[in-house]
């Protein structure tokens, strides 16, 4: 049986990405708009990032749970809308500082903030255009075994520690090191 | 690793109130796949956690012919209360009184603190036990692929490539 822990999907050219292709450590993170523990992971995953440009990459994935969050499905599909006019980033952070108020009303405004053709934006979350999308993370979610949200991989290892910086660090520091000598694209 | 009762052997029956104060029998399930969800402790945040995916595929869960009982030692008034909160809609089962018996029948009652362990048991149609889980650390869930890795085991795979709207 694989490693229950171990992230079975690839990264593809379709994902989002922060961060260069030759990072030799790529972290990838299932959020949810609406889940605090998500908002507390993002400044420190974006840090890493910033702070650590030669040897991270990070990937966000959707995982809205619903049942919880009411609005976290239809703010994943606001960021992919803005994906699609090229500001997946920008709308991921101010759907992040926006949390508590997910109604359309705000990601509208959040649409409005970071200089999005809005007519199209409305009339994709209108028509649903990005949920096929989401939905697809989703299912990847299930098969790389998310457990909570976020849920974190480390070159394809779930990282179940704390998200504190010094923590991350170290659990990154210590995959490059591993990563190092192995074949490159192994990982 | 070698935590709890096997795979292969047959399933404890028991009857325990659900968070409705109704009994429910683990027998009544024969027919279908049962996910037997032990977990520590209602409204911890591991807990919360585990039973929110597991609500949200819930749909594609129930698509292997399968059902999922949750089981943890709290009283049923916690658990109508708690799944109120979390809109759950398998039940919560309350190994109550006798405290923790169902977990001990199980083998994964923890002496040490009066909770069970972080654990799924996948019982078949037949009610024979042909997987289970425990978790090392209790602040870790289940990835839930853990879950659908099982239910394939059992059932077989099943093509759910469509996106659902």
């Amino acid at each position: 049986m694989l490693d229950e822990r171990v992230q079975r999907t690839e990264i593809t050219e379709e994902d989002w990405i922060l961060g260069p292709p030759t990072a030799p450590v790529t972290m990838l993170e299932y959020g949810d708009f609406e889940c605090p523990h998500c908002a507390m992971a993002r400044p420190v995953l974006e840090g890493l990032v910033a702070e650590n440009p030669e040897m991270l990459r990070l990937v966000y994935r959707h995982f809205p749970v619903t049942t919880v969050h009411p609005h976290a499905l239809m703010a994943a599909e606001a960021a992919e809308a803005a994906g699609a006019q090229g500001q997946f980033w920008e709308m991921h952070n101010m759907i992040f500082a926006h949390q508590s108020q997910l109604a359309y009303d705000t990601l509208r405004a959040c649409a409005v903030a970071i200089g999005l053709d809005v007519a199209r934006f409305d009339l994709e979350m209108e028509e649903h255009v990005h949920l096929p999308q989401v939905r697809l993370d989703f299912r990847r979610g299930v098969r790389d075994g998310v457990n909570g949200t976020p849920t974190i991989f480390i070159n394809r290892l779930r990282y179940d520690g704390p998200r504190d910086h010094v923590s991350m660090l170290a659990a990154i520091v210590a995959a490059r090191k591993a990563a190092h000598g192995r074949v490159r694209g192994a990982a | 690793m070698a935590k709890g009762l096997s795979p292969g052997t047959q399933a404890a029956d028991f009857t325990l109130l659900n968070g409705k104060g109704q009994p429910v029998k683990l027998i009544d399930y024969r027919g279908k796949n049962v996910v037997l969800a032990f977990y520590p402790a209602d409204w911890s945040p591991v807990c919360t956690s585990e039973l929110a995916l597991i609500q949200e595929t819930l749909g594609e869960i129930r698509d292997y012919n399968a059902e999922v009982l949750g089981v943890s030692v709290d009283g049923h008034w916690s658990h109508g209360a708690w799944a109120e909160r979390l809109h759950l809609t398998f039940p919560l089962l309350a190994d109550f009184w006798p405290h923790g018996q169902v977990a001990r029948q199980y083998g994964v009652f923890r002496d040490s603190d009066g909770m069970s362990e972080r654990a799924l048991f996948f019982i078949d149609a037949a009610g024979v036990i042909r997987d289970t889980w425990v978790a090392e650390n209790l602040g870790v869930a289940p990835g839930l692929n853990v879950i659908f890795d099982a239910l394939e085991r059992i059932q077989g795979a099943r093509a759910k490539e469509t996106p659902r709207a």
